[in-house]
């Protein structure tokens, strides 16, 4: 693992590269989005998807992350200083925190994945294009939406974590919060949908030979953020939820006077808020170890202690997220358990450091601007990891809480451990996706602007921090000694980090215009990526690559070389389909090509469906509440018709030619596989809202030394009982069903799956009725609130299946299924398995819980 | 996969199959994917195990020290400590018994030789991350040994 490799090839030579075949042009034509205005908005191209992300939150960066910082800097370079009013500081750095951790770097590095992974793995496009489209818009509308707030003067001024009460009706009545709330709530919608992308396109869309031990480290570590995402982002938006719910329909969930707990807000936020600091560090992480071993043409030390170190970090950023509550009272025995495991990050933290400085050890730098943004990053992390290791101690951070000292070390983590790697990985890639290297020369001044400026800039603040400076003020008294730290750090800000930020902004325009031409590989890299020409075709490979290292460019001769049959189903797929989409799936651990399937293609309904995503949140916004209904039914439109089965673009006679020829199977008509990922994932992410919900209500529950409060009496079980036993039996029928399509007999499938639903719609109306006819108000207490949400939420996922159902029974009725073609029907009953469990488990809650207590 | 690689004539196991096993002569071959699935369990146990304690031990100091509603009694010290402490031991057991089998997998690939180039390095990785479970695990539950009560 740790010898040279033979001979690394020059930059820009000897890279192998297998000769285009005649197909090229052809395939190029078909992947290409559709040209002009209409091409803007169906697009779906993984290239176009990925650089928007990237440069929307390089956009955002520009506007929220430098200009807001800037004016609080001059605001606090003196003591008492009048240049902005407390209340506008107030919005500064709660826009400032906001749009950073929102809407920076997370499209940043989802940008980052859907550009890169399918050039990185050999693929030629992500799994599911739409829903990258999809992400991307509700992406960008959440984020105009936030910041509409500007327009209406209703910046959110209570901090970029909200916390209740200060954010609740009693104390921000105004529509501040709201947009703070609605706007970044379409943007998680966005960062979930990406996710779901990088999950299923790392693990299932692979060149044939990639296992998973050939993975880039960086897909690794892409891998690990998308799964955290899902994890972290999903409590948040239930938390959003309920506090638009306390906001706007009068619920009691952060009321302590109606049963209500701000702590509980507290724990939602930071259950997504401290995995969100690792949904950043992890890809950045991923980045350093792709650079490194280019720079210093070495092989990574230490792949697999890397990869645990990765997987590591993303289960324990799960158990830590109540360090950032160390000081709002809780136990010393829960302080204790968040203190741990806040320390033990420390230990694959420090694998990664040490496999890369082995790394660097054993090899021979190459001092380019990407380098020296990775040994930046090395040192300034550290400082940021080691400040991060003193804070997870709790007597160590009941001094430092709250003061400029947090400041300092966040910024650290965030700026040496995120933004660095960040630069070095759009000085690596640029190349490769305009053709142009960025210039050395001003690479270096961004580079050693950068890096001075942010040791100047955040440094004093941990010393200030520790003579008592408090966050989040907007000024201090002369004579406290702050003042010549405050001055230092704002001369880092205006003379360091501004340039060097102007730096970089002309080095990228001015190589767009006359930048030095880059071959497929001027670095010399060992990934795929630089093995296709620069910039990439439309389709990106025309034969899939075959592999057989963790270092393909620099251990294979030949990207088509490989296994026979392999070799040859590889040849075939860059001859054939040319009239579809197609791409592989492959097994997770091997790489064994699975199946050849049909990507989506350009769409306007994504944009319609993102647009319907808006309404509802706008509508919320502006409390005209027909709009929520008007913008779920765009939603259900969009997405009915986004998902709209067309005839496949062959027949099965022709699959089957295909199949004879290769032994792969081929669906024409849409992936068995990935849709049953995608079906399989949807349901985790409905199952984690869920188990989000179920805690609150134990959170709450715990909280209330009655429950339910007095003078309410518990719901009946009769009902409730009667419609869990047919949304039950629902869900065995549509199975059965799924089962005679399979042995087609589809007259047996139609009847099966209409009994399925007409069994679930009684079940559900059942439901309904009981529910609605409780004698108490979700306004009344907390008990309400959150008996009411819980049961609507598991209500509304039964509609859900019951609408898929309805769906599939027309399709069916139109004679879409067939016992090959029948990936569709399975899906649906899985959905029905999984509503069946979700049902139970909620109403069982909110019926029993009452009862044993 | 499973059969003959030979002269493009690999038949794609039908046992598991996703598509027509009836209809189709070519079925969507997941077995790939099923052979592998013990050695991705055996690569995530010892964090899944870590977390589950982590949560576990969690809620029950929650419901011991933050809960003051009716039957709640029943966590209260001395039971937290100890459930905690039985948690913990149970935890270490499970990732110690992950790791064995982890490292067995890195030692001895057993009947998936041909695999063992591509397999070993996840078994090992499994083999860390267990141990680290076990670290974490003894890390968090033992602070128990320190504070006892609420």
């Amino acid at each position: 693992m740790t010898s040279l490799p033979p001979d690394p090839p020059l930059p820009g030579e000897e890279t192998p590269i297998t000769p285009e075949p005649s197909t090229h042009a052809a395939l190029d034509r078909l992947w290409a989005d559709p040209p002009g205005f209409r091409g803007q908005l169906t697009g779906v191209q993984n290239d176009k998807i990925g650089s928007r992300l990237i440069l929307t939150g390089f956009f955002f960066l520009l506007l929220g992350g430098s200009f807001d910082s800037v004016l609080m800097r001059l605001q606090l370079a003196i003591p008492e200083n009048d240049l902005l009013n407390p209340q506008l500081y107030n919005e500064l750095f709660t826009n400032h925190g906001t749009v950073t951790m929102f809407l920076v770097i997370l499209p940043l590095f989802e940008g980052f994945a859907v550009l890169l992974l399918p050039l990185l793995l050999g693929t030629r496009e992500m799994p599911f294009p739409r829903l990258g489209a999809f992400g991307y818009w509700t992406f960008l509308f959440g984020g105009l939406l936030y910041y509409s707030a500007t327009l209406f003067a209703q910046v959110p001024d209570a901090g970029w974590f909200a916390y209740t009460p200060l954010s609740g009706p009693q104390f921000s009545p105004d529509l501040a919060i709201d947009f703070w709330v609605l706007g970044l709530g379409v943007a998680e919608v966005g960062a979930i949908a990406v996710a779901f992308e990088i999950i299923i396109g790392v693990l299932k869309t692979r060149a044939p030979g990639m296992s998973l031990s050939r993975l880039p480290l960086f897909a690794w570590s892409l891998l690990v953020m998308a799964v955290m995402i899902l994890f972290a982002f999903t409590p948040l938006i239930v938390g959003s939820l309920l506090l638009e719910l306390d906001r706007g329909f009068g619920t009691q969930f952060f009321n302590p006077e109606l049963g209500g707990s701000s702590l509980l807000w507290q724990h939602l936020f930071w259950i997504f808020g401290h995995p969100e600091v690792y949904i950043q560090s992890v890809p950045a992480a991923g980045i350093v170890s792709m650079i490194i071993p280019v720079f210093v043409r070495k092989r990574i030390v230490g792949y697999t202690w890397l990869v645990a170190a990765t997987v590591a970090i993303g289960f324990l950023s799960f158990g830590l997220w109540a360090h950032h509550m160390f000081a709002v009272g809780l136990s010393p025995i829960i302080l204790s358990f968040f203190a741990a495991a806040s320390m033990m990050i420390a230990i694959p933290t420090g694998v990664q450091f040490f496999a890369w400085i082995a790394t660097i050890w054993e090899g021979r730098p190459q001092w380019k601007t990407p380098f020296f943004f990775v040994i930046g990053f090395l040192v300034i992390f550290l400082i940021g990891g080691i400040t991060g290791v003193m804070v997870a101690a709790p007597p160590f951070d009941l001094q430092a809480h709250d003061s400029h000292f947090v400041v300092g070390h966040l910024h650290y983590v965030l700026i040496g451990g995120v933004a660095f790697p960040i630069f070095a990985g759009v000085y690596y890639w640029f190349p490769k996706f305009t053709g142009k290297l960025l210039d050395e020369r001003l690479g270096r001044w961004n580079f050693w602007l950068l890096f001075i400026g942010v040791n100047v800039t955040f440094f004093p603040m941990h010393i200030v921090g520790l003579m008592g400076m408090p966050r989040r003020v907007y000024t201090y008294d002369d004579g406290l000694g702050w003042g010549i730290y405050n001055l230092i750090s704002t001369v880092g800000v205006v003379a360091f980090i501004v340039p060097g930020i102007a730096v970089f902004v002309w080095n990228v325009v001015r190589t767009l215009r006359r930048g030095e031409p880059a071959g497929p590989n001027p670095w010399g890299a060992d990934t795929l990526e630089w093995a296709v020409p620069s910039p990439p075709a439309q389709h990106g490979w025309t034969n899939l690559p075959l592999v057989t290292s963790r270092h393909p460019l620099w251990d294979q001769d030949d990207l088509a070389a490989g296994d026979g049959s392999l070799v040859k189903f590889a040849r075939g797929i860059g001859q054939w389909p040319l009239r579809w989409r197609a791409a592989i799936t492959v097994s997770i651990g091997d790489g064994r090509p699975q199946e050849v399937f049909r990507v989506a293609s350009p769409s306007i309904w994504p944009l319609i469906t993102a647009g319907g995503v808006l309404i509802i949140f706008l509508a919320e916004l502006s409390k005209v509440r027909w709009g929520i209904a008007v913008g779920a039914v765009g939603v259900v439109i969009g997405a009915i018709a986004w998902n709209w089965p067309h005839d496949p673009p062959m027949t099965t006679a022709e699959e089957t030619a295909f199949e004879e020829e290769h032994g792969v199977a081929v669906n024409a008509g849409g992936s068995v596989v990935i849709t049953a990922w995608a079906t399989g994932i949807a349901i985790l992410f409905v199952s984690i809202a869920f188990a989000s919900l179920l805690l609150s209500y134990f959170y709450l529950r715990l909280e209330n030394p009655r429950w339910p409060p007095a003078g309410i009496v518990d719901p009946g079980l009769g009902w409730a009982v009667t419609a869990a036993g047919l949304v039950v039996v629902a869900g065995l029928v549509a199975r059965w069903g799924m089962r005679r399509l399979l042995a087609e007999d589809r007259g047996g499938f139609m009847t099966r799956m209409a009994a399925a639903l007409l069994i679930g719609i009684t079940g559900l109306v059942l439901q309904v009725t009981d529910v609605s006819a409780v004698g108490f108000a979700w306004t009344e207490h907390a008990y309400g609130s959150i008996f009411q949400t819980l049961a609507w939420f598991t209500l509304l996922v039964g509609a859900i299946t019951l609408l898929v159902t309805a769906l599939v029974l027309y399709w069916g009725w139109r004679g879409l299924y067939s016992s090959r073609r029948h990936a569709a029907v399975a899906n649906v009953a899985r959905l029905w398995s999984a509503t069946s469990v979700i049902w139970i488990v909620g109403f069982a809650t909110l019926y029993l819980a009452p009862r044993l207590t | 996969m499973t059969g003959s690689k030979s002269g493009g004539e690999r038949r794609p196991s039908r046992e598991g199959a996703w598509t027509g096993v009836d209809g189709s002569g070519y079925p969507v071959d997941v077995s790939g994917d099923r052979r592998w699935r013990s050695l991705l369990a055996l690569l995530v146990g010892g964090q899944v195990v870590w977390i589950s304690h982590f949560w576990l031990v969690y809620l029950v100091a929650e419901a011991a020290c933050t809960g003051d509603g009716m039957g709640l009694d029943v966590f209260e010290p001395p039971v937290l400590g100890v459930v905690t402490l039985v948690a913990t031991a149970v935890a270490v057991a499970a990732c110690a018994a992950i790791g064995y089998l982890a490292h067995r997998s890195w030692r001895d690939p057993g009947d998936t030789i041909s695999e063992a180039p591509i397999r070993r390095p996840l078994a090992f990785a499994g083999m860390l991350l267990a141990g680290l479970g076990s670290l974490a695990v003894l890390f968090v539950g033992l602070s128990v040994l320190v504070f006892p009560t609420c």
